[in-house]
């Protein structure tokens, strides 16, 4: 990921996952200006079956350095109650000024951010903020976060990795090791970096249709969500897609 | 344009006539889910890794269901979740925001742009995935305790961001939750 106002406008991306993997995305003709954000899920190597597996795992989101700023200041009326040194950066705990509000604790380095919401004061008692954090090192640098384990006992795993392309959509990206139920048995149509799929959906009887595509390369699957006020035959999204010339991770975990 | 939207293959819709198999699906399978791949996994100790490997190629090898909607899958009130169960929130530790403020009038997520007035706004989306390659889930009462138990909800995924005269933030995670 990169540094929020100064992503630039370029045809050629890297963002580094937070497992440390290089996830490169380039385009002959469109350009990647905005950067990108991820949701990372922690949780135990070992599931030990005495509690639920979902209750074991911490899931963090993961933003360019200062994302947040906006959020605490006009949106929650946060009130900073920890700041401490941390790792190379800061660890901050904001409460909400009002008592039905979540609030957040940060790390926050010199690149990136990773964030966690707090329950409303009033229901945060015996929640330790800073255990969100715990086990974990943060390893910034401009192209992303990487996030290790401290101790073999948990695991690192980015969910998806997201970034907005103007006036397309939006663009979500996963490993395809992570996302291979996505990848139909049969052939997509085949694009320069490697096959493509369309699907509708709707929530229910009442939710309007929603197209996605899904682009699968032998390392990478992404599913691109059209902009709301975008609808068939989706020239734009179409043009862009075919437009790719670079899609993949690379690296070990 | 070189791509026609309409003859493009469908994701969860198995083509009526007999089609190629896709290649991509093919090598991703060969590179991440080969036996060698599976065995070094497992010698570098990393069971929980290659168990979530199994799985997914198991879920693979049916139809794949796009579809994100539905019970996903339907969490019964479990006594040894934590408190946050509550919040649309199994593990106590949510990457986004929680509420019934995120469910738009079909009562999933939110999608679109809505001005709060003075100029700040804020934009939903849909998130693309959550919940075991779902986005939106169930937790429901099984009326055994311990009471009072939570009200039965559906939590749906999606992001959000806001705008203010002075800036937009970038995305972050939030989550519509819904009385059922």
């Amino acid at each position: 990921m990169s540094e929020g106002n100064g992503f630039g406008r370029r045809k050629r991306v890297t963002f580094r996952t937070a497992d440390g993997k290089l996830l490169h995305l380039s385009s002959k003709q469109a350009y990647f200006t905005n950067p990108a954000d991820s949701t990372v899920q922690i949780g135990p190597t070992v599931l030990d079956g005495t509690r639920t597996d979902t209750s074991q795992v911490r899931n963090l989101h993961v933003a360019y350095s200062g994302n947040y700023d906006l959020i605490l200041r006009d949106f929650i009326d946060a009130v900073i109650v920890q700041r401490l040194s941390s790792q190379g950066g800061e660890l901050i705990v904001a409460r909400s000024s009002r008592a039905d509000l979540q609030g957040l604790v940060l790390w926050r380095g010199p690149h990136h951010e990773v964030a966690s919401w707090l329950p409303p004061v009033a229901e945060a008692e015996g929640i330790d903020p800073i255990e969100r954090f715990e086990g974990l090192r943060f390893l910034d640098s401009p192209e992303g976060l990487v996030i290790r384990a401290a101790g073999p006992d948990l695991y690192v795993r980015p969910l998806e990795t997201v970034t907005d392309i103007d006036g397309v959509g939006t663009l979500y990206l996963y490993g395809a090791d992570q996302a291979l139920a996505k990848v139909p048995t049969w052939a997509g149509h085949g694009v320069g970096v490697g096959e493509l799929w369309r699907s509708t959906t709707r929530n229910s009887e009442a939710s309007a249709e929603r197209t996605l595509f899904t682009v699968a390369t032998p390392t990478v699957v992404a599913t691109l969500a059209p902009a709301p006020d975008q609808d068939a035959p989706f020239t734009d999204q179409l043009r862009f897609i075919d437009s790719l010339d670079g899609l993949s991770m690379a690296g070990s975990a | 344009m070189t791509i026609d939207f309409a003859s493009l293959p469908i994701l969860d819709e198995a083509p009526k006539k007999q089609s190629r198999k896709s290649t991509v699906r093919r090598e991703i399978v060969a590179r991440h889910f080969s036996r060698r791949t599976m065995f070094k996994a497992l010698f570098v100790g990393a069971t929980a890794v290659s168990l979530t490997t199994l799985d997914m190629v198991s879920r693979a090898t049916g139809a794949y269901a796009a579809t994100n909607w539905g019970d996903c899958p339907n969490w019964i009130n479990r006594p040894d979740v934590t408190p946050d169960w509550t919040n649309c929130n199994p593990d106590g530790s949510s990457a986004g925001r929680i509420g019934s403020g995120y469910c738009g009038s079909d009562n999933f997520h939110r999608i679109g742009s809505i001005s709060d007035g003075g100029g700040y706004y804020t934009q939903y989306q849909q998130r693309d995935y959550s919940c075991t390659g779902k986005n939106a889930w169930a937790w429901r009462p099984n009326g055994v305790g311990p009471f009072p138990e939570p009200w039965a909800k559906r939590c749906s995924d999606g992001r959000v961001r806001y705008g203010s005269p002075s800036g937009v933030s970038s995305w972050v995670n939030s989550t519509c939750r819904y009385a059922l």
